[in-house]
């Protein structure tokens, strides 16, 4: 007993101690990290002491990560497990001898020392933002556009010495799932974070963005509203915070800033703290932000932004929907998504009829040249054929196909190809030049002005894809220019994933597009790229998906463009045909593409 | 645009516009590209038109001199009549000019030979 309570005193006054002159904090429930308080490097304390003590008291269990900093005379380890290092402590606190003179060894619980260990790092392995450090983990985190370089995954992963919070969650009842976007952030004392936003697909990942502060002490977190509504929140030191739901997602609505610039913080009580260093973890799940747009945001967005622009909104986001009493998703409706749409869905010709000259002017009217060639060259198509298949390439595989459709066909058909994209018209007009009875309309696939029941076969070629659910069986249900008994062809998915083929979780997306302009171009150009710049012979290259050689994040910011996708699963687009009443002919996979062959009855 | 496309063109999606067809057409600028003339292709094309239309439209921009305003019975052995209509379907296209709805009086432009048949939200149904 004597013992014991001398064991607990000697540790309590290490743990003090070790607080007092390294910052190190020592906590009472038992963690998978122990710190050894009086035996270290500088008193011989080796790994081997630590393998030997495990044997001697018989132990089953791998010896832990030895960390010992030169000159110090504590040690850490890193159990695999909690029962691993209990197991240790219970075996060899105040009574094994950590060295020949037979002192005793006294042990303490530390926990956030190896996230130090992993994260304090020097500048060198670092990149130097304004009053800061910061590393990135498993994907680069953007502060340019405030995104995720999702195409380009860095090698360094998160460490998985991370792996053990996500297990202490659990237990807590929080399923995360498994982040794989880190950024590290070490803040030096008296700088905080500044004003910060996350841009919507960084952030949005249908969990949480936890956020743990490795902070010795407390820090404020100053929510601003858009409605001018100030919330400080205090973070205590070692603490998770998590954002969900729409606080992760509407971040124009929500920012997080801490702090000004000043030495001193003032919390609520009015009491001024110096303050510390401050290193901060995000973790995101950069790698299914795309598929995780599906439930949340894609369909908001979707509804509002690319088609299906009628009856009432049908987004989980109500306190954004109904923030301004309805009125903001009726503005969005009917003038921003138009002007959205035309951004990112349509290509525009001609100069922009958009009511929003301020935005469109602020960009000296090139974001619209820098559009039409991006754009142009990808969007909605449709083939109306009469008598006959056969039309235009679209993509190169594409063309391909349709080439070797219209070889036996060339001269037996009349075809209007419909599109929506002046850019692909006119590449249509040259690549059906000699083909009699070829003609091409410019056109909106889902308001086709055409006669009913005029065509006896249709092709829809990467297009179905970029529309909402809605929009997908309006489309198909109401296409009235197929005559009865007429073959519709229709092709589902087209992602145009090159080397970088994507598996896809989730089913709607925003993809993030980006122009394909050489690097020497563009060191040569400023941000606004000259429309001869911008051009790329081959129609499919046109735009690809984001290119690494495109450095500059103003560069990113101007030219990456947000498209939607619904990516379909196997026979999803068979059952679609199915429901309005089509017979499935013959269906097939093809290069990332669904595509059903089917006859309207 | 050919012919044979405005034969299939409608203005329909137009809000308060029931058939939205035939649609006018004010040509500025009307070409005639000699392509191959395939017999079988112009007699199966023909049951598929609105041979009055067709007339009415050739007739609009200036190419209707020989046309028949009616289809005659056994048209598939008329092989002066089929030239006839391989030439207003296929070789005459308006380059430039525009469509009118003849409901509504809307106007959708013909340039470089391609009909722009977008609509803006405000006018659909």
């Amino acid at each position: 007993m004597e013992e014991e309570r001398k064991a607990e005193r000697k540790r309590k006054r290490f743990a003090a101690r070790l607080k007092s002159s390294k910052g190190i904090v020592c906590i009472e429930t038992a963690g998978p990290n122990i710190v050894v308080c009086n035996a270290g490097q500088a008193t011989g304390f080796e790994k081997d002491s630590v393998t030997n003590l495990i044997n001697e008291y018989s132990l089953d269990m791998q010896s832990p990560k030895f960390i010992a900093e030169k000159g110090e005379s504590h040690a850490f380890l890193v159990f695999r497990n909690t029962e691993n290092a209990v197991s240790f402590f219970n075996a060899c606190h105040g009574k094994a001898k950590a060295d020949k003179n037979g002192t005793l060894m006294y042990l303490n619980y530390d926990d956030e020392k190896l996230f130090i260990e992993l994260f304090d790092w020097t500048s060198e392995d670092s990149s130097n933002l304004k009053n800061r450090q910061v590393k990135h983990y498993g994907y680069e985190f953007r502060y340019g556009t405030n995104d995720v370089e999702l195409n380009n995954p860095l090698s360094e992963k998160i460490p998985l010495e991370c792996d053990v919070l996500w297990k202490r969650l659990e237990e807590q009842g929080f399923t995360l799932g498994r982040p794989d976007q880190l950024t590290v952030n070490k803040y030096s004392p008296g700088n905080g974070m500044n004003d910060f936003y996350e841009n919507l697909v960084a952030v949005v990942n249908g969990g949480c963005d936890p956020t743990i502060d490795l902070c010795f002490d407390v820090i404020v977190m100053d929510w601003r509203h858009r409605s001018g509504k100030n919330v400080p929140v205090m973070v205590p030191a070692r603490s998770m915070l998590m954002m969900q739901g729409e606080a992760s997602t509407t971040d124009p609505v929500v920012e997080y800033r801490t702090g000004g610039d000043g030495q001193t913080l003032k919390i609520i009580t009015a009491d001024t703290r110096q303050r510390q260093t401050r290193i901060s973890l995000t973790f995101s799940a950069a790698g299914t932000v795309q598929t995780e747009l599906e439930d949340s945001v894609a369909s908001h967005l979707e509804e509002l932004h690319v088609h299906q622009r009628s009856g009432p909104c049908e987004c989980g986001f109500k306190a954004l929907c109904d923030s301004a009493g309805g009125t903001v998703q009726t503005e969005l409706e009917d003038s921003v998504a138009s002007h959205l749409e035309e951004l990112h869905v349509h290509q525009r010709s001609g100069p922009c009829e958009c009511g929003f000259k301020a935005l469109c002017d602020s960009a000296g009217g090139t974001v619209q040249m820098e559009l039409e060639d991006s754009v142009a060259s990808h969007l909605e198509e449709l083939h109306v054929h009469q008598c006959a298949a056969h039309s235009r390439g679209v993509s190169a595989a594409d063309r391909v196909r349709l080439d070797v459709l219209r070889a036996p066909l060339r001269d037996a058909c009349a075809d209007i190809a419909g599109e929506r994209s002046s850019g692909l018209l006119s590449e249509c007009a040259a690549h059906s030049r000699g083909v009699p009875a070829a003609d091409r309309v410019r056109l909106d696939v889902l308001r086709a002005p055409l006669r009913d029941a005029c065509a006896d076969v249709v092709i829809c070629i990467a297009v179905i894809h970029h529309m909402s659910t809605k929009s997908r069986s309006n489309y198909l249900s109401k296409n009235k220019v197929a005559t009865e008994n007429a073959q519709v062809n229709v092709n589902g998915v087209n992602l145009h994933i090159h080397e970088n083929r994507t598996q896809f979780q989730h089913k709607d997306l925003l993809v993030p597009w980006k122009l394909n302009a050489k690097t020497d171009k563009l060191t040569k150009c400023d941000k606004k790229l000259p429309k001869s710049d911008t051009k790329v012979s081959d129609s499919d290259n046109r735009v690809s998906r984001s290119d690494k050689n495109v450095s500059s994040d103003e560069l990113v910011a101007d030219n990456t463009l947000l498209r939607f996708y619904h990516v379909f699963e196997e026979g999803e687009l068979d059952e679609l045909c199915r429901e309005v009443g089509f017979q499935i002919e013959s269906n097939f996979y093809e290069e990332g593409n669904w595509c059903v062959i089917c006859k309207k009855l | 645009m050919k012919l044979i496309t405005h034969n299939m063109l409608t203005s329909k999606c137009l809000k308060g516009v029931l058939t939205g067809y035939p649609l006018a057409i004010n040509a500025i600028d009307v070409k005639v590209n000699e392509v191959d003339y395939n017999p079988e292709f112009i007699t199966r094309i023909i049951p598929k038109l609105d041979w009055e239309v067709l007339w009415t439209a050739a007739d609009s921009i200036g190419h209707s001199e020989g046309l028949p305003k009616v289809i005659e019975p056994k048209y598939e052995e008329n092989e002066e009549f089929l030239k006839k209509a391989h030439k207003v379907l296929l070789e005459v296209e308006v380059e430039e000019g525009h469509l009118t709805c003849p409901e509504s009086g809307r106007q959708f432009p013909i340039s470089k030979g391609i009909p722009n048949m977008l609509l803006t939200e405000a006018e659909v149904q």
